[in-house]
């Protein structure tokens, strides 16, 4: 029979194996259905990040495009790159992408893209980083979104920092 | 019962699970593609109007759309009936919506009894063929239709399909309480009440906030729509004291069954003091002073009747009030500058109802109201393009099964209970009984009756979005749209003083395989073939719509509703000869209807008195020579000799069963209310806000706040008086059996300090037993209890003719106060 | 800086309930069933509370909608241990659900018993969920909720505003209850403001609030019934 201290111990070890094992799982990259590519519509095109992200100035949501916009410029293929290939036949079969979400708010949250963009004047840049001169899927968000982070803008800012404002 | 809430849940999800008949297997039963727009959409925000369709009333509602998913629901602030409140019921509008137990798809009776999944195109093609082979055969007049389905578009349209059919038996299963109005006023309709201009109203029995053709139109033009300082006053008579009623500013208890009697001393006092319209009573009234008929003979005056036989002594006797508030009550009345008298409720309930009605309008006619501002007048006619005669002439017109012969005396028959009893008796045969948006079995007292002739009738078919009582004993239910998924056209509810008409369009495309049972019509109509097909050429619902609003454009009557014209600025431009609506074609009209959702005309007819009374006299009879001819036919038809007019109208009061005798028959009078059986209290239902519309069965926010005046919810109460609950040693939260000599139910006992003795009273809404939503099995029905005790002269079943005793079951479980103990 | 208020008049509510039910559709209150509802675990941030006075044939009934009365000096938040309800800049007694560990010890300390705790995990049955308001969070098991004022209307009112390009002006936020009401008996508005509806109404002789002598000066004023 082990004694109390070694016990505690053992489950201390297992405890940090476990949240080790939950942080790694939470932690993992992400990875997207179409290596898009931000640097080659952005820069090289010369695409607003409004023109696919439709409603990043008037809506609660940025939206993550989907086949019906991308139809716009894909229905056909433009080059011969495997990946537009990937999305032409996303876009005949009509079945949606299942984009995955690199920046994201927990439920508990009211955040407005409008608020913060048409009306708060601020850049996508500052919350999103240089997605725009990524060539590839980013597996994880450039800026981590965090409360701190929020709250460290809003004093700079001078906007309120009543926990009401942004908790729903 | 008190349901676990373990249990609840097991339930909901059993209802979830087994009524997936449509093939559905996860918890979404949505669309995926509006979950992912609610999750991944913009969240783009907008406001459209429509009308709710969730009871008779039809107010304006403004449905909150994200992403073009509904939302949230508020009233519609231009539409002029509920002026941006909404009720309890209303709010729930997407609880009904996104329910869990929604009928997915229609579902016929198999052999083993239990429901089975059948296509649309197979149940109308049944349908429609027994409706064709019926028509060609001459057997037309074994169809019958109940139908529910507010409003006057509809009920046209239903019509037109009994009449393509060729059957004669079309009827709602609700009593409108017309008679009073046909009798005193010689009009088949309820008249307006100008509540927005009125300065008190007295009312008898009609819990006004709460209960009635529009409850929510009622709070707004006495209370909402006006300054506190201009508030309208109310006066309330009757036997309980509901949440709103508490804010008039005399209550006057009384036994029940004797508002008509109070009326009466009410007008007494009016007549005695001189304090009554003197130059309407000349002009615009017939009865009033004694007189001498077309053979000489000296009949009785009201005012002599009154003086000499309804003295506030005697009627507080009746009442069981006190003379000097009888006195109190109509000085107040007298001195009113817009008194109104109405009725309803537990009013329009009694085996006396007719009476009482009679005596309650009369107070109008002394009063003086009618035609005026404030008053008593008939809402404009909505021009609604009239619908051609279908070639019929082929069709000899059988006797309706809802034909009042048989019974005696009655000028009108309970629906329900006379389908019901001719059915089993066999004396008028239906193969196919078709029932629209009503759920009669569970809310009439001839309901269990009707639910044994529908198992001899061959074919029942039955229109509801939920499974219900009704439809429990169906051969085919097809699942119809819920009000936001539809095409609504609504009209103006009674009692409403000017004129609207809702048009509702659907906010979001059908979640499930439903069909509006406008459709429906027409497309049995179109399946039975040949002329009933001819008849009904409407391709869809709205498209017939749109043809009857077609009158609107042509006659360029009211405005579309848009808040911005007020009533008295209309009135003034169309005295001059303005007409609003300049929309010049029908496709303009329908698309202003569409985004404002309503149309209304607020300007009245004035001075039309032939129109207001279409007596035998052309004045408001407070003799009834109506009903005076009506007793004299039936009182001819009882012998096959030939009589006297005199002893006519002997036999034809005899078969009434009046209490009375000589003229007073004819005036208004009281007409005691007779109560059946052995218990010491009289039940009264009523009901409550929360149990309009059914939605108490469906919705779980209105089942969870069913009883909200008490704190309640999940369950159906006894309301005491505190004198009753101290003399039957019962207190608050005590289950107790509510028994008459029907039958027995459950109920909690809740003590009001202001309900009359001797009195119960218990809310209609839950006790459903079918697995139609999520209070089933909740609470009772008290209307499965009652007596049917007939209305004699309209021939409507009474519910508060009951006596009933309650029996401890078990005392209150757990402490705490009272929810009037004023603990909380 | 706007001090968010509210006047319920007695004398014009009719006690229909629709402000309950409003709220309830608002604020995505779930059910709880017939078992938790007689327990008086349903969820109902505004009750409509009957009020008995006098006895006997002078017997006088009267219904208050009661909100959370938004105290100014609001005792449940002087006793909860992790800041989880404060008095909020513009005054209202914020509830915020993530921080909030479930001691319940602000519902004891609420004179106004205007607080309900989530005993089970909230239950949506079938598409309810669907119907719900995006602006307002589905509570998790385990945490206390109450009425907020309709706080986010107030957010989306003052980025309509901004949007504008306006300060928020008198009548921009209508909470819930207020703007079901058919009789009109609820108005909103900022106390601090001497010209706004709701302080003309404080003014009133017939002004009072609930629990007055506890010293928690509560931000909703009521106006007694006329005579």
């Amino acid at each position: 029979m082990s004694s109390g201290p070694v016990r505690v111990a053992l489950l201390g070890v297992l405890l940090l194996i476990v949240t080790g094992v939950a942080f790694s799982l939470l932690d993992r990259p992400i990875e997207q259905p179409i290596a898009f590519n931000h640097r080659l519509h952005v820069e090289d095109l010369g695409s607003d990040c409004t023109d696919c992200h439709l409603y990043a100035m008037t809506g609660v949501r940025a939206t993550i495009p989907n086949v019906e916009v991308c139809a716009d410029c894909h229905a056909e293929a433009q080059t011969d790159s495997e990946e537009e290939a990937l999305l032409v036949a996303y876009i005949a079969s009509g079945e949606p992408i299942p984009w995955r979400k690199l920046y994201w708010v927990p439920d508990h949250v009211y955040f407005s893209h409008r608020r913060h963009t048409a009306i708060g004047g601020i850049e996508c840049e500052t919350c999103h980083g240089p997605m725009g001169e990524a060539s590839e899927p980013v597996p994880r968000p450039f800026v981590k979104v965090t409360m701190n982070g929020c709250m460290e803008c809003h004093e700079q800012t001078g906007t309120s920092n009543d926990c009401l404002l942004c908790h729903k | 019962m008190i349901v676990p809430r373990r249990e609840f849940l097991k339930m909901l999800g059993v209802a979830t699970g087994t009524l997936g008949l449509g093939g559905c297997d996860r918890d979404w039963l949505v669309p995926d593609r509006l979950v992912e727009l609610a999750q991944r959409g913009p969240g783009l925000e907008s406001q459209v109007p429509t009308i709710c369709g969730l009871c008779e009333s039809g107010c304006g509602l403004t449905v909150r759309l994200v992403d073009g998913l509904p939302v949230g629901l508020k009233g519609n602030p231009h539409h002029p009936l509920n002026r941006g409140g909404l009720c309890p019921v209303g709010q729930a509008g997407l609880e009904v919506l996104y329910a869990p137990n929604r009928l997915r798809a229609p579902q016929r009776r198999g052999a083993g009894g239990e429901l089975e999944p059948v296509s649309w195109e197979d149940a109308l093609a049944e349908v429609g063929g027994l409706l064709g082979k019926m028509r060609s055969e001459g057997q037309g007049s074994r169809v019958a239709l109940l139908t529910d389905e507010p409003g006057r578009l509809f009920h046209d349209l239903a019509a037109r399909f009994a009449q393509a059919v060729g059957s004669p038996n079309i009827s709602s299963t609700k009593s409108q309480g017309l008679l009073p109005f046909t009798l005193t006023q010689g009009i088949a309709q309820v008249p307006g009440f100008d509540l927005d201009k009125a300065d008190l109203v007295m009312s008898f029995g009609l819990e006004l906030f709460e209960d009635g053709p529009a409850p929510l139109h009622a709070i707004s033009a006495m209370v909402g729509s006006r300054q506190t300082e201009e508030r309208a006053a109310h006066i309330y008579a009757g036997t309980r004291l509901s949440a709103g009623s508490s804010r008039a500013e005399v209550y006057v208890p009384i036994e029940p069954g004797t508002h008509g009697a109070l009326a009466l001393g009410v007008a007494h006092v009016l007549v005695r003091e001189g304090n009554y319209d003197r130059d309407f009573v000349a002009e615009h009234t017939f009865g009033f002073e004694d007189w001498i008929d077309d053979q000489g003979r000296e009949r009785l005056g009201f005012r002599r009747l009154l003086l000499e036989r309804y003295y506030p002594d005697r009627i507080a006797r009746i009442c069981g009030c006190d003379a000097a508030t009888v006195v109190r009550v109509a000085r107040r009345l007298g001195e009113a500058a817009a008194p109104l008298a109405v009725v309803g409720g537990e009013g329009s309930q009694g085996s006396n109802a007719t009476w009482t009605g009679v005596a309650v309008h009369s107070l109008n006619a002394l009063l003086g109201v009618f035609d005026r501002p404030g008053g008593v007048s008939l809402p404009p006619p909505i021009p609604l393009t009239p619908l051609a005669d279908p070639e019929t002439s082929s069709l000899e017109q059988a006797e309706s099964i809802f034909a009042p012969g048989g019974s005696v005396g009655a000028f009108g028959v309970d629906a329900v209970e006379k389908l019901a009893e001719r059915v089993i008796d066999g004396t008028y045969p239906i193969d196919l009984l078709i029932v629209v948006s009503s759920n009669p079995v569970y809310s009439s007292p001839a309901g269990q009756r009707l639910s044994q002739a529908m198992e001899q009738i061959q074919s029942v078919v039955v229109l509801t979005p939920f499974l219900d009582e009704t439809s429990a004993h169906a051969d085919l239910v097809l699942p119809t749209h819920v009000f936001l998924e539809s095409w609504q056209g609504t009209t103006t509810p009674a009692a409403v003083a000017f004129s609207t008409l809702g048009l509702g369009k659907p906010v979001i495309e059908p979640l499930f395989d439903t069909r509006h049972p406008g459709d429906v019509l027409l497309e049995l109509g179109r399946a039975a073939g040949g002329p009933a097909g001819a008849a009904l050429p409407w391709v869809s619902y709205p498209d017939y719509l749109k043809e009857r609003m077609e009158g609107l454009v042509i006659s360029g009557e009211g405005s579309v509703v848009t808040g911005s014209f007020e009533e008295s600025w209309v009135h003034f431009l169309e005295e001059r000869g303005w007409r609003f609506l300049e929309h010049r074609s029908l496709e303009n009209f329908w698309a202003a209807l569409e985004r404002e959702s309503g149309w209304w005309n607020p300007v009245p007819a004035r001075g039309d008195w032939a129109r207001l009374f279409r007596t035998p006299s052309g004045r408001f009879e407070f003799f009834s020579q109506t009903l005076e001819r009506h007793l004299r036919d039936v009182g001819g038809m009882t012998a096959d000799v030939e009589m006297s007019e005199e002893e006519a109208l002997e036999r034809g009061i005899a078969a009434m069963g009046s209490q009375v005798d000589g003229d007073e028959v004819l005036l208004p009078h009281f007409e005691p209310p007779i109560a059946s059986g052995a218990g010491e209290l009289q039940l009264l239902p009523f009901r409550p806000i929360t149990a309009r519309g059914h939605l108490a069965a469906v919705s779980p926010m209105v089942a969870e706040m069913f009883g909200y005046p008490f704190l309640d919810g999940w369950q159906t109460w006894a309301e005491i008086g505190t004198d009753t609950a101290h003399d039957l040693d019962l207190a608050d939260g005590d289950l107790v059996a509510v028994e008459s000599d029907r039958g027995s139910i459950e109920a909690v006992v809740r003590v009001h300090p202001a309900a009359v003795p001797r009195t119960v009273h218990v809310p209609v809404g839950l006790g459903h037993v079918q697995p139609g939503g999520v209070a089933d099995g909740i609470g009772s029905n008290p209307i499965e209890i009652v007596e049917p005790i007939r209305d004699n002269l309209s021939g409507v079943l009474s519910t508060t003719s009951s006596r009933v005793s309650l029996r401890l079951l078990r005392r209150r479980p757990h402490g705490g106060p009272a929810p009037m103990d004023g603990g909380h | 800086m706007t001090r968010w208020g509210m006047v319920i008049d007695l004398d014009r509510c009719t006690g229909c309930g629709s402000c309950m039910a409003a709220c309830h559709q608002e604020n995505n209150l779930a059910a709880v069933g017939p078992e938790e509802s007689s327990r008086d675990r349903a969820f109902h941030w505004l009750r409509v509370l009957p009020e008995v006075s006098g006895s006997g044939a002078e017997v006088k009934v009267r219904y208050v909608p009661q909100p959370c009365v938004q105290c100014d000096d609001p005792p449940c938040v002087r006793v909860c241990p992790v800041h989880a309800t404060y008095l909020g800049e513009e005054g209202i007694v914020a509830q915020i659900y993530s921080r909030c560990i479930g001691c319940r010890y602000c519902m004891a300390a609420c004179p106004y018993n205007a607080k309900v705790f989530n005993w089970y995990e909230p239950e949506w049955p079938g598409d309810l969920k669907q119907g719900t308001n995006p602006d307002v969070s589905l509570r998790p098991k385990g945490v206390v909720e109450k009425c907020t004022f309709c706080h986010h209307r107030v957010v989306k009112a003052r980025e309509e505003a901004r949007a504008a390009g306006r300060e928020i002006r008198d009548g921009d936020v209508t909470p819930a209850c207020a703007e079901s009401c058919p009789a009109r008996a609820i108005e909103f508005g900022d106390l601090e403001d001497p010209t706004s509806r709701v302080s003309e109404l404080t003014r009133s002789p017939r002004a009072f609030r609930l629990h007055a002598d506890l010293g928690t000066r509560p931000k909703v004023y009521y106006l007694a019934e006329r005579d």
